[in-house]
């Protein structure tokens, strides 16, 4: 079973006068989980985004650091997935079907344009994975207890060199 | 080493009490925090937002308190039982006492301990319940089976309405209104193949949905020519309205919308159905999470209720200990002679009482001691003030102790004799035959002396029966060598325990005096017997002759004259004998007044113009008081015997007469003065046994003389007050003459 959560792609561009996030992650759960998801209990995303540049000086400083979050429950009664984020609310019919539209993110605006410099070189990170600490308690500890319950991406790390770009 | 060590027991007593109360310290602090974390994780059932967010690290810090407790108590219990098997001092009375409190702390913790499990585990489980659970599943499947039938019929219907929509050609918003009569429906909308709204109109005034999940509905409906939908109304967390939406296709290649909202009360009821639903799910999917969860806290609870049992056991057992074990350092203190005051315990309950009570009885045998060490030196030192010597002999006739009466009586430090036999030293050998004899005789006395009237003439006390006195001589006269021995009386007692203590004195002045006294009382008595026909014997001797002169031959005559004067002289010289003996036995009535000593010796002087006499006068003597009559006899009879002395090997005597001021230090260290006279010569000295009896009568070294002339002198020194010593001058070892010394107090 490849569980766990992958990056396929990722860009990270400017996008009129945003920096704007698009990438696309492969989401897929251990069966305890989707039982549970199956079972009505909601689940949580979080997108963890941080760009930050090195200071020789001081510790990194941190320009950019946001979080994407992402609900993923099941209507019994509609025998319907909702996933909402951002007051946007979409609906799927199958696990799968909600699982590719988790891992889609899509024009996510993270920042102004203004924030990173010209010519600057930014390290950036960005990860996704499954939010415990909303889950009901009980589940809590069991998520301490098991390992399965740690669904994360690894930190993809790239590094950024915005440059003077001559449009309008 | 003793005190080292008990100093660094001490110190280590110290540090382990300060090592003791940062435990303490750190053990308060850690229960307080477990305290606070149980608390918190049981106030986590009310769904508190902040809870939510850090609940797992407060299960996970909860876990590591608790595994520090489990640790802390591991600690303390191992150290307890190593100490136990170091038999360190005061282990098991705290590990007893500690066992106590924690069997009664612990024991009631583990039965409500296991109680609350078992009724945790069971409550769990009655949650769950088939019946409920396939209730809760047929009210779902209700619900759903419901909002099917209700589609379906709303797509029948709404099929009418789309041939109706198609016959009037309805394009815009105005034509689509009117269909709103036709049927219920919330609104009416056409859409185009890519699902864009062409036209639309909302029948009532409700606000339209912006949802966009039609769009799903698009492909099948191109396939079938109509598809209907349940719509989900609501923001990401919570359902408002669901909304049938049904889709058909126009001839027009055109969708006709029709979406309906489903009466408030149905969506209530399926809102609580589902919610049911999901609960019951959640909870039974979070069953074991939930056993965890409570069984953890409940764990954590139980341990920290033990935790805090044996804590408390510890240090309540030492405190209930401490006054103990106080006690007991004390008692060891005490044996040991240490009675300073130990440490007492500020509180009023009976252990306190208890330390304070053992310092009372300390200091009370501090005092005791204290005085009997008083008296002890009162005794000793009226022991040391005795003039009688006072010797403790043990059973073998070896000295346990002497005073200083008994250094000097037997003219020996007996310092060096303790634990030894007298015997040890040579000279007191006698000495010791003679007191084991004696008491070797009296023990056989005892032994036969039974009835009163034997006792009565015994030699000893009556009262005590293991008691003789006698008398005896501190050196053996039988011997050769020995001339003169002190006497002593002394008297021997047996102790309790098989002791002997021997009381003696030096009586050898006493007899002395006796003697003097006997001797001057004979004399009257002879003097006055003899006196009386003395006169009568020279009266008839003088008669005789001058009755017989004249009528006898020449011859006769020179024989009469020849014996009655030798008659005569022979009595008077008897007289006057007799008279010497009467004056020195009669009670002279001296007349005291004060005399300058320098010029009564001046005087005498007068009469020994033509001897050599060195006279050495001390200008500085003040005036003392006496008879200037007898004084001049002192001098007298002492110049008299010097110069005999010294004419009996000298031709030419070589007599010094010397006078001195002599200051000493007296009581209350006033100075006080005495005048000293001393005569020397150059004569043969005194023999020893002259030297002990030379102012007794009669005891002389010349050929001729009464023995009375230092006899008379010691009388009036002694009439004087004052004191004589006979000293013969020492010259490498060699006699070289005799001093005579008075030393006068009296002074005017």
């Amino acid at each position: 079973m490849a569980e766990g959560i992958k990056l396929r792609q990722f860009s990270f561009e400017p996008v009129e006068k945003s920096w704007t996030i698009s990438a696309s992650y492969t989401v897929e759960l251990p069966a305890e989980l989707v039982e549970a998801i199956k079972k009505g209990i909601p689940f949580y995303f979080v997108t963890e985004l941080q760009i930050t540049r090195g200071r020789w000086y001081w510790f990194e400083e941190k320009l950019i650091q946001t979080n994407k979050n992402i609900r993923l429950s099941y209507q019994p009664l509609t025998q319907q997935y909702r996933i909402s984020t951002e007051g946007f609310t979409y609906s799927a019919n199958s696990i799968s079907e909600a699982l590719i539209q988790i891992g889609a993110i899509g024009g996510w605006q993270v920042a102004d344009l203004a924030i990173l410099e010209n010519g600057q070189t930014y390290q950036g990170a960005m990860r996704m994975r499954l939010d415990l600490t909303k889950l009901p308690k009980p589940f809590q500890i069991n998520a301490l207890n098991t390992r399965d319950w740690t669904v994360l991406s690894d930190w993809h790390q790239f590094t950024i060199t915005p440059k003077a770009r001559a449009t309008k | 080493m003793n005190s080292l060590a008990t100093m660094r027991v001490e110190s280590l007593i110290v540090g382990k009490q300060q090592m003791r109360k940062e435990i303490i310290l750190f053990v308060t602090l850690v229960s307080l925090l477990a305290i606070l974390l149980v608390s918190l994780l049981v106030g986590m059932s009310e769904d508190a937002k902040f809870f939510s967010q850090y609940f797992v690290w407060l299960y996970g810090i909860n876990l590591v308190v608790g595994a520090v407790l489990l640790l802390v108590i591991i600690v303390l219990v191992v150290t307890l039982t190593i100490r136990w098997r170091q038999r360190y001092f005061g282990t098991r009375l705290i590990a007893k006492l500690a066992m106590i409190f924690g069997l009664v702390g612990v024991l009631p913790g583990a039965i409500l301990y296991s109680v609350s499990l078992q009724f945790v585990g069971r409550s769990i489980d009655t949650w769950f319940n088939v019946n409920v659970e396939s209730a809760l599943e047929a009210g779902l499947n209700l619900g759903r089976y419901s909002f099917e039938v209700g589609q379906e019929d709303f797509l029948e219907r709404g099929l009418a309405l789309s041939i109706l929509a198609h016959k009037k050609n309805a394009r815009n918003s105005e034509e689509l209104s009117k269909l709103c009569t036709v049927m219920p429906v919330d609104s009416v909308e056409l859409i185009n193949q890519d699902g864009k709204v062409l036209a639309s109109h909302f029948c009532n005034s409700t606000e339209p949905s912006q949802s966009r999940q039609y769009l799903e509905l698009i492909p099948i409906t191109r396939q079938i020519g109509r598809g209907v939908m349940l719509e989900t109304l609501g923001n990401a967390s919570q359902i408002e309205s669901y909304q049938y939406t049904a889709l058909y296709l126009l001839p027009t290649k055109t969708f006709l919308k029709l979406t309906r909202h489903l009466p408030p009360l149905i969506v209530e009821e399926a809102k609580t159905v589902q919610q049911a639903y999901s609960d019951y799910q959640e909870k039974t999917l979070s069953r074991q999470g939930l056993r965890k969860m409570y069984i953890g806290s409940l764990t954590l609870t139980m341990f920290l209720a033990l935790f805090v049992a044996i804590l408390l056991a510890l240090i309540l057992g030492r405190q209930l200990a401490q006054p103990l074990l106080m006690l007991l350092k004390g008692t060891q203190a005490v044996a040991q002679g240490d009675l300073s005051p130990k440490p007492e315990i500020n509180t009023k309950d009976e252990l306190g009482m208890l330390t304070r009570q053992f310092n009372n009885m300390t200091k009370q045998i501090s005092e005791a001691r204290q005085s009997l060490q008083e008296a002890k030196e009162f005794s000793e030192s009226v022991l040391a003030n005795l003039t009688a010597g006072v010797c403790v002999l043990d059973s073998n006739y070896c000295l346990v102790v002497a005073n200083d009466g008994a250094n000097r009586i037997l003219e020996r430090d007996l310092s060096d004799l303790i634990g030894k036999p007298l015997s040890f030293a040579p000279e007191l050998r006698f000495f010791e035959e003679t007191i084991r004899e004696s008491f070797k005789s009296n023990m056989v006395s005892v032994g036969e002396v039974e009835t009163d009237s034997e006792r009565v003439h015994s030699d000893r006390i009556p009262d005590a029966k293991s008691s003789w006195q006698r008398q005896i001589a501190l050196y053996d006269l039988t011997q050769t060598d020995v001339e003169l021995s002190p006497l002593l009386l002394a008297r021997g007692t047996e102790l309790l325990g098989k002791q002997f203590i021997i009381v003696f004195d030096d009586i050898t002045d006493v007899i002395a005096a006796q003697r003097s006294q006997a001797w001057g009382e004979v004399a009257q008595r002879l003097a006055h017997e003899i006196k009386n026909p003395l006169t009568p014997i020279q009266l008839s001797a003088d008669r005789i002759y001058q009755k017989l002169t004249g009528k006898l031959t020449p011859e006769q005559e020179e024989i009469i004259f020849k014996g009655t004067n030798t008659i005569i002289a022979q009595v008077q010289a008897m007289k006057s004998m007799v008279n010497n003996f009467r004056d020195f036995a009669k009670q002279s009535k001296s007349k005291m007044q004060a005399l300058d000593l320098n010029k009564l010796i001046l005087e005498v002087m007068g009469l020994y113009e033509d001897h050599h006499i060195t006279l050495d006068l001390d200008p500085k003597c003040p005036l003392l008081i006496g008879d200037p009559t007898q004084l001049r006899q002192v001098i007298h009879n002492i110049l008299q015997n010097a110069l005999d002395a010294a004419n009996e090997i000298h031709s030419d005597p070589d007599i010094q007469i010397r006078t001195e001021l002599v200051s000493y230090e007296g009581l209350k260290n006033k100075s006080e003065n005495v005048v000293r006279l001393s005569v020397a010569d150059n004569g043969p000295g005194f023999s020893p046994r002259i030297l002990s009896r030379a102012f007794e009568p009669y005891i002389t070294s010349k050929m001729k003389g009464t023995g009375l002339g230092l006899a008379v002198v010691k009388k009036i020194v002694d009439e004087h007050g004052a004191r004589i010593e006979l000293k013969n001058r020492m010259k490498d070892q060699l006699i070289s003459g005799a001093r005579i010394s008075i030393l006068f107090e009296n002074l005017a």
